[in-house]
This record gives C-alpha cells, structure tokens and sequence, in this order.
C-alpha cells in the first residue's frame, strides 16, 4: 500500500486531502433518503431523534422527549415507519416485462453520517421492530433489516456512509482512526476558504458528534436537564409545548452539521465521473430490492437469518473473496486506482517498445495460431513469474502471459486471447510502439458482472425463522 | 415503565395509546386523500381528525389527572414498608420493597425517604426506651439484617424487629434462600388474589425473579404450582445449611449482645472475618 | 541510578499533581500504547491523564450521564438481594452447581457499614483471605466474591485494582465475571465494546493469579474462562456471554513484566521539569494557562510514541498536535510509521520519493524505493 502511505505524505505537506480515486465507485441516487440521528447514551434501542429528508433543505426530525418512554417512542417511530414506507413507494415500479427482466428500475438509498450510524438505523433498531406486534412498525423493522443486509455487501450502494464515500475517494493527513469522523475528515477533502485542512479540522473537532452518539457533556449540560424539565411538565400539566420546542431546538442545533455534512460528502463526489462498473453493480442493488418487495408482498419478509457456524464462515469467506473482486474492478474502471496497484506491483504499466503481430506458435493440435508477441518496458519494476497471467486494462479482451524478461528489465508478453483472430485485426486492436500500456494480473478474485442467484447465506423458506 | 417515574400513577394508559393511535391513522387517510385529491373525501376526514384530537386531548388530561395522588390518605413510608416485609416475612433488599410497594400496593417510596429509615427508626426505638414508657414504643421496629459472624448491620437490606434473630441474621447462602422464599410468598399471594387489580404488576414481578430459579419458568406463560415446586426443590438443597449457620449465630448472638445490639447490631472494632468479634 | 535517586526523581517530576490509583481499564490500554515513554512514566506515578488533558485544550471527556445511570440500574439489578440473575448465568453457563449459592459482597459501601472503615488497603487484605478461603475449597468459603480488591505490581510497585465479581463455581477454579451495560442482542455483543471488557477482565485475572501464587496456591487455580454479562436485547434483563481472555492474558503478562523499572524510567525524566496540580475548571484564566504551559513543557520533555491506537489515550490531542507541529510521519498512523521507518518527517519521506534527497544509509535506500515506486506510478498515470 504504499501509495497510499505516498498519499498520506502529500496531503499532510499539501495540508489537504489527495484524491485517491479518479472515478465515482457508487451509484447516487436522485433521490437519497439522508437520515442522521442520536440515541441514549448505552441504549440504542431508545432514540432521541431522528432527521431525515431527501432534500438538503427540506427535512424532518422526529423527538423522543424522554427517549425512555416506550410508547412515546414507538409512536415516534411509528411516524418515521409511515415516512419510509411512504418514500420507499416511489421505487416500487418494474421494468417493462422484456427479456424474463422484472427489475425495478430505481431502487432506494439511505445516507448516513458514518458505519456506526448506519448499523444503529438497519442493524439495531431494525432488530428492534422486526418482531413487533404492531404490524405497521415490523414491517418497517423488515425494511431497515434489508438494508442493513445489503449494507455489508461489498459494492452495493443501497446504504452510504459519507464518512466511507470520502476515504474511499480521498486519502487524509490523518491517522486512520481519526478518519471515522464526518467532521475531520470534510475538514480535509474540503476545507473553508481561507483556512488550510488542519485548521479546519481543529476547528471541526469542536463540532456536534455527527452520532449515532450525542455528545456526553451536551448530555450533562443541556439534554438532561431539559429532558427533566418536560417530565416535570408533563407531570403538572402544564408547560409541556414550550418544554419539547427547548428539547427540539437544542438537538436541532447538534445534529445541523451532521446533516449538512452527509449533503456535502454527497456532492463532493457527485462531482467526478462515473465508473464504468457502477450501473452493473447498482443492477445487483436493484434485483435484490426487487426481491425484497416479492418477500415483503409473500408476507415473509421478517425473516430471522440464523448464522450457524458453518454460514457464518462461508458468509465471511464470501465477504473477503469479493472484497478482493471489487477492489479489481474499481482498479480497471480507474486509473488512480490502478496506479496504486502499479505500485503494489499487482498490475504492470509501461510503454510498447515492440510489437510483432505475426507471431505464430504450434498448437498441441499440430496447427498454427497466432499470437502476437508485446515488448514492453516498464515504468516499475514488475517482478512477477514467467508465466504469468495478464489482462489489459484499456481493453479487458485482451489476455497475455508473461513469456521473456530481459537483464534490462524490458518484459515479452504473448497475447493469447482478444487479438488472435488475424494480424489485421491484431495491428487494429493492439497498442502501437511508443504507447503507454497498463495490464492487470489475472487471477481468481475476479468480481464477476453477475452475481449467482443465491448467496450462501439466504434463508430458505423451510429455515425462515418468523 | 414503572409509575413512580413521574412520580404519578398513570393510569388509563390504554386509552390514550389508542387515542393517539386514532389520530394518527386518520392523519395518513387525510394525506392520501389529499394527494387523490378527492376533496369530498378530505373534508369528511377533517371531520374525523377534528373529533379524534379532542378525544385524544380529554384522554390524556383524564390520564395525567387521575394520578393525583394528594387526596388519598397514603401510609407513611415506615409503614408501607412494614407493611411490605410482613407480606414477604424475609429480610429484602431495598430495590425489591420497593418493586413489591409498587406492584402489590400502588406505593411510590422513593429512594432517599428510605435512606434516613434506618436511623430514624433507631432514633425512635432509643427514645422510647430512654422514656420508660415501654407503652410508647411502636410495637414493630424496622431494622437492617446482620451479618451472621459478627453481627454488622448489612446495608440495603429490612428486617423487622419482630423476627426472630435466626430470620434477621444472614449467613453466606441465606441473600438465596431467602429470596427463595420471598418468591414462594409472592407465588402463593397471586394464588390467593385470583383476579385482583394488582395481579399483572405483581405477575410481572414474579416473572423476572422466578426467572432465577431452574425449572420455574417454562415456556410464556406462568404456572405458579410449577413455581412453587421449582422453589421447593431448590431450597431443599440448600435450606438445611443455611439454617443451621443461622442458628449457630444466634445462639452465639443472644449470649454475647445486648437487646439493641441485637436489633440494630453490634459496633464493632475492625476485625478480620471468621474470627470472634469483640462486641462493645 | 539508585533507587532512591530515582524516587526522587520522579516525585519532583509529579510535583503538585496528584496520583491517583491505576484502573483495569488503564493498566489494559497500556496494550493500545506499547513502548511510550510518555504514558510508562505517567503510569509509574499515577498521573491522572484526562484532567491533564482537559488542562492541554483536548475536549472535556467524560460519560453521559444516561449512561452512568443505565450502567448503574444494571448493575443494581444484576448484584441486588442474592445476585440471583448472575447466580442463573453461572448455573447456565458455566455449570455452577445448584448449591453454589455463598455470597460476599466487598463493595466500599458495604464494607464501610460493616467493619467502618473501607480504604483500599483494607478491603485488599479482606478480599485476600476469602479468597484464601476460596482456593482451599473451605466448607465455609464463599461462591460468589462482589467487589473484591486485587493487588497487581506495575514496575515493582503495587496497585490496585477491583473485578466486579470472582466467582468460585467448580471444585478448583476461580472465574472472573464482569458486568457491562451494552446490549448483547441475539446474542451477539458489539466486538469492539466486548474486546476492551476482555482486556480489563484479562488485568483481573492477572491481579487474582498474583494473590493465588502469593498465597503460595499456583496461578492457575485462577481460570481465564469467565463471564460477561449483559443486557438482553433491548431490556434490563440480563444474559450472558462465557469469555476466554488467555489471548488477553498473555498479551498484557508480556506487557506488565516488559513494563521499565522505576529506575530506567526514571533517566528519561528531566530535571527542573514537574507537573502542575490541574486547577479546577472555574479558575481564572491565567491561572489555567500558566498550569497548561507548565503541563505542556513537562511532558513533552518526555519521549512518546505515536501511533494508530493512541486515539483511546487521553492525552492524543496533546500529542497529536505535538507530531502534527513537528512534521512527523508518525503523525499519519501506523502504516505510514512502518513504511517510512528511520525517515520521521513527512519532508525527508517526500524528498527521498521525489528523487531531491539521495538515501544515505540501507534504511533510507529501501524508504526511498518503495515511495519512488508509488511517485513514480501516480505520475505515470497522470502523464498518460
């Protein structure tokens, strides 16, 4: 990773954040849902509030004045139940019924500040509504439990933490840990004029926490406090409004720059291109939406994945084989990506020196094929076996190996496939001396553009647990 | 959530959730109507919603202003606890009377009344006696359980004085056997209430202790002979010893401490444990 | 340097501040801070890190109080009467019998109402001799030990520190068992959150396996296995999770025994430097500022040593900022420290990527070629 350590270096001396990808690796939504929020110190299970909207400048925020009162929260959460299920309508049109393809054609997203938010929305508080006995409130317990399944998918962009969407398109001058917070690290991709990145993030240190967590000292000085004072309200009957509007207005103030900062993250990288991969992947996020609203129709939707031993290794073995595909495919549709597996030395770039697109050798067969021979010298040392296997990263037809390295460093490749028809069609496809050349090593972690109908951890009907 | 949070007992709780209930179904129909743009629709709903809120208003006032509990007589504290460990007849946490003040009485003590009870009440026992007037007394005192080697008092946890020393000492297994018990006492009393409206709140309680007790509890619902018989099999593994270490200290109690001491313990100089206590 | 010279050494350095006893929780983060000057000394006098801290401008720490308050109603609930929801996990998961039912409760309040005296030192030896009675598996010992106090030696000297719980359950072991207030839902428990508890349980069971082995019993009548309990799901209800800590165990025995001596330490502390006495957080403005000036000058005469885990320390904004004025690689994380080695600032590690500085040592050479690698790479890309 030693790029990335480079990286690191230059924004700590450029005292701002480098770009570390090219491209945008996530599909954005037209229309995200942005949620921000905070629950009880030690409690997730009781929510203090709740802001959400799709619009930066429209939004809602729902207020658990005593946030350990069950029925105020549930009737709160009831009301964010009726918002989602009413957003989460918009996204339930199919394609034209052409070729078997009954996909809906969008699917929703939800942004969060950061991973910790994000587990608290679909992991913990979907767990916590699922098995409710109100129906209303299970089913929104149903839709956050899917998207918190499709959150740790790598490559799926239905749930988005924009602490995540910046560290994967930016390399920081700060430590890794540090880079958990929405804050810091907008301080440093993105810091106000007039002020350089480390200033800034000193300065965004002394912000609101972006949650799922308050701050414990705003607890102590003005939450609690004012959490009091409507209990005692409540209780003499009197006061109460004007107790909720303090409570409103205190956490509206703390949770502003959480909001804001989602927005922000959002369009800093809204701002660069598109990767070629993304609508393919964005596809799987849509067929497994698809799914869910079949289930949710079925009525068995709430099911309980139950991880044995045996799924939650296969789980976890699945995990890292695409963790490993994904960061391949976002290499080749990148270049900053790929320059940093040039560097890793998993991927070759340098410039033709010679070509011969007339080479033939024997087949086991008996007969000739062509295989046209590449001479390249590289940039970077590449010092990977004879043998070899590579895929050219302008045109991922192409495969070579890796037949001949001279004592000047200069390597042969054959290629073996995607130019091997004619020596016509070879002199049009391959690269002429003089160009520049990247080829990406080939081997099993490859992240396919479809995705097998069943992963390994999907219930079936017979293990659906109610 | 228990009643003594506010500090009143809410009650009607049923009502007013369905009231908001209401409510709010028939805000979402206003929306969809008034996205359907069906206006006769919509001013038959705003009807509704109108009818609705003011429901919902009367319900919750009705709720917060039945909890008003300043024109009832209510026991003093003393009493209410009293009155809670003769129900239980074992020395019990402090936590426990309360929970059982609660669900068996509709008592709300709070925390701090019951911290000074102990001196207090040791205050008014010496005074009495200080009197001369053995009329004067209360019949029952409360007293703090003791340690059964050196006769301490053991914070957070009645007794009353009326017991004998046996009962209000506690030796290492009696905090178990003793709660075995109390959960007995409460299993018999919801046998004996039937259908009293202080059942489920004493039915919850029950649960969560029984809960403790291997073989009690079995599948959702509570069977209070299953209860018993669980409670039962335990103590009879454990009850013999603890007596008997119960009434060694006794004895060695009554010959070594005077009465006060004997109610309230002894004060004594730091010693280690398992070694005779020099009693002042 | 003798002893006593470096006693003094270090009570000058302390100064006015005052020392205060170690924590599980602080003796289990010297994992986080391995090979730091800084902390070591600190730790040697049992300087309190977060009022420095706060002195030094890092934003005030602290717990919510709905946190405190959820721990505590926890905890009550668990350790109230006979502790009977922890009696049911030891039963169900750790198989105590059903006649394990002795309880003691050591707690200072408990112990102050009973014997009117409840120092530390005091409690210790109390809790010495039941567990003493413990270990010989007495007719009379107790199962179930609340609260007890521990002593662990840190460079020679002792400290002190207090398990929630020591439980007796089998014929032959002692298992700790601590008490969280974070949720354990479905049965699983954050990672993060449980993986700090088994640090701390692991300084327990470091601490019971030194009384064990005074008492001339052999540390292993302590067990790693323990337990962990925690709130069910969304309730107060408590459940349990067995925990092995040897992993936890091993790692910090490597750490307290590699802990320096007072007398190594103390070489590394300057002289005419000491701490000051942190002011109350309403005293006025000059006066915090010269305690902050003082604070500042004494310990960064101190040598540290940066890295990723630091976040958890309370002083990482004081020292964060230290590395960030200096320049340092450090300053940017552990993956950047390993890479760079020797090289320490963010320039030398630049001008040997970027060909300004030829490397003169092996060291510099192997910097050099990985970073000119990476350089190389990026511009390569960004010519193409």
């Amino acid at each position: 990773m030693s790029l990335d350590v480079y990286l690191r270096l230059r924004a700590a001396r450029a005292r701002r954040a480098q770009p570390r990808a090219a491209r945008r690796h996530v599909h954005l939504s037209h229309r995200p849902l942005v949620v921000v929020g905070y629950h009880l110190a030690g409690e997730p299970g009781a929510p203090v509030a709740l802001r959400y909207g799709t619009r930066p400048d429209a939004w809602r925020t729902l207020l658990v004045a005593e946030p350990r009162d069950r029925t105020l929260r549930f009737a709160q959460l009831a009301e964010f139940g009726a918002d989602l299920a009413r957003h989460l309508a918009h996204f339930a049109n199919r394609a034209e019924a052409d070729d078997d393809d009954t996909t809906c054609v969008d699917a929703p997203q939800i942004l969060v500040p950061n991973p910790a938010t994000a587990h608290w929305l679909t992991d913990l508080l979907g767990r916590s509504l699922r098995f409710h006995e109100d129906e209303a409130l299970a089913l929104t317990g149903a839709h956050l439990t899917f998207f918190g399944t499709r959150r740790v998918i790598p490559g799926s962009s239905l749930v988005l933490a924009a602490t995540d969407l910046l560290t994967t398109h930016w390399v920081t001058g700060q430590t890794p840990a540090e880079d958990a917070s929405l804050a810091t690290v907008l301080a440093w991709v993105d810091p106000p004029p007039g002020k350089d990145a480390v200033e800034a993030a000193v300065d965004a240190e002394t912000l609101p926490p972006a949650g799922p967590v308050s701050d414990p000292r705003w607890d102590r000085r003005t939450w609690q406090p004012l959490v009091g004072e409507y209990g005692r309200a409540r209780e003499s009957g009197a006061g109460e409004a004007a107790a909720v509007a303090e409570l409103r207005e205190a956490v509206e103030a703390e949770l502003t720059p959480a909001w804001q900062g989602v927005w922000t993250a959002r369009d800093l990288v809204a701002m660069l291109p598109e990767a070629a991969h993304v609508p393919v992947r964005w596809h799987d996020d849509r067929r497994e939406w698809t799914r869910h609203l079949d289930r949710v129709a079925a009525g068995a939707a709430h099911v309980a994945i139950r991880m044995d031993q045996l799924r939650s290794y296969r789980f976890l073995h699945e995990l890292e084989q695409r963790t490993l595909r994904l960061a391949r495919q976002m290499a080749l549709d990148d270049p900053l990506l790929l320059a940093a597996q040039v560097a890793a030395g998993d991927a070759l770039a340098g410039e033709v020196v010679g070509r011969d697109c007339t080479h033939r050798i024997t087949l086991p067969t008996g007969r000739k094929g062509l295989r046209p021979l590449l001479r390249l010298r590289p940039a970077i040392g590449f010092d990977r076996p004879l043998g070899t296997e590579l895929r050219w990263s302008d045109n991922q037809a192409v495969l070579v190996t890796v037949t001949d390295v001279d004592p000047d460093g200069t390597v042969t490749l054959m290629v073996v496939k995607g130019a091997c028809q004619s020596v016509a069609r070879a002199e049009e496809i391959l690269p002429p001396p003089g160009a520049p050349m990247i080829l990406i090593s080939l081997d099993d972690t490859w992240y396919p553009d479809t995705l097998p109908e069943e992963l390994p951890w999907t219930p079936h009907p017979a293990e659906v647990e109610a | 959530m228990s009643p003594a949070w506010y500090g009143v007992a809410v009650t009607d709780r049923g009502d007013v959730q369905r009231a908001l209930a209401e409510v709010a179904a028939l805000q979402r129909e206003l929306e969809a109507a008034y996205e359907a743009e069906d206006a006769g629709r919509v001013e038959r709903l705003l009807t509704e919603l109108s009818a609705a809120e003011r429901r919902r208003n009367r319900a919750m006032q009705r709720a917060l202003a039945s909890g008003a509990a300043t024109y009832h007589a209510a026991l003093p504290v003393r009493e209410q606890v009293a009155r809670v460990l003769g129900l239980l007849g074992r020395p019990t946490p402090v936590s426990l009377i309360r929970d059982v003040a609660a669900a068996r009485f509709g008592d709300s003590i709070a925390g701090p009344r019951l911290a000074s009870l102990r001196r207090d009440e040791h205050r008014s026992w010496r005074s009495a006696r200080e009197s001369g007037h053995r009329a004067a007394g209360r019949p029952v005192y409360l007293v703090p359980a003791l340690t059964y080697d050196r006769l301490a008092p053991v914070r957070g946890l009645l007794a009353l004085s009326a017991w004998p020393l046996e009962v209000r000492l506690v030796a290492p297994a009696s905090y178990r056997v003793d709660m075995l018990h109390i959960v007995d006492r409460l299993a018999a009393e919801l046998a004996d209430g039937g259908d009293a409206p202080w059942t489920p709140d004493v039915e919850r309680l029950l649960w969560r202790l029984a809960g403790t007790v291997p073989g009690a509890i079995e599948g959702s619902t509570m069977d209070l002979t299953r209860v018993r018989a669980a409670v039962a099999a335990e103590l009879a593994q454990i009850q013999d010893a603890d007596a008997a270490e119960r009434v060694e200290a006794a004895r060695r109690g009554r010959s070594q401490l005077d009465e006060e001491q004997q109610l309230f313990g002894a004060r004594l100089t730091v010693v280690a444990p398992g070694r005779r206590a020099a009693a002042r | 340097m003798t002893r006593t010279a470096a006693e003094q050494r270090l009570a000058e350095y302390r100064g006015d501040c005052p020392s205060q006893p170690l924590t599980a929780r602080r003796l289990a983060g010297l994992l986080d801070v391995p090979g730091c000057v800084r902390r070591q000394v600190l730790d040697a006098i049992g300087a309190p890190l977060d009022p420095l801290a706060e002195l030094l401008g890092a934003p005030p720490g602290g717990q919510s109080p709905f946190a405190i308050i959820r721990a505590q109603r926890f905890e009550e609930r668990v350790t109230t009467g006979d502790m009977g929801p922890l009696l049911m996990l030891l039963r169900e998961r750790l198989g105590a019998p059903v006649t394990a039912v002795r309880e003691c409760d050591l707690s200072a309040e408990q112990v102050r109402t009973q014997y009117q005296r409840s120092d530390d030192t005091f409690r210790a030896r109390l809790s010495e001799q039941y567990l003493e009675q413990m270990l010989d598996g007495d007719k009379t010992a107790v199962n179930l030990l609340r609260r007890p106090v521990l002593t662990l030696t840190l460079g020679g000297e002792p400290t002190f520190v207090e398990p929630d719980l020591v439980a007796y359950t089998t014929t032959d072991q002692l298992h700790p068992v601590e008490i969280r207030s974070y949720p354990c839902i479905d049965g699983i428990a954050d990672p993060g959150q449980v993986s700090v508890t088994a640090r701390e349980i692991a300084v327990h069971v470091i601490a019971a396996q030194e009384v064990a082995h005074r008492l001339g019993r052999g540390r292993e009548r302590v067990a790693t296995r323990g337990l962990l309990a925690l709130p069910r799901n969304f309730t107060l209800d408590a459940t349990g999770q067995p925990l092995d800590v040897a992993p936890q165990v091993r790692r910090l025995r490597r750490i307290l025994a590699g802990f320096p001596a007072r007398t190594a330490l103390a070489r590394h502390v300057p002289e005419g430097t000491s701490l000051p006495a942190p002011p109350p957080r309403d005293a006025p403005e000059a006066v915090r500022a010269a305690a902050a000036e003082q604070a500042a000058e004494a310990l960064g005469a101190l040598p540290s040593r940066f890295g990723d885990n630091c976040l958890s320390c309370g002083l990482f904004t004081f020292c964060r900022n230290e590395q960030q004025a200096a320049g340092a690689v450090a300053r940017l994380g552990n993956a950047a420290s390993n890479l760079c080695g020797d090289v320490s600032t963010v320039t030398a590690a630049l001008d040997l990527a970027e060909g300004r500085r030829a490397p003169t040592t092996g060291a510099e050479q192997a910097v050099a070629d990985a970073l000119s690698r990476a350089a190389t790479a990026l511009t390569w890309q960004e010519c193409r």
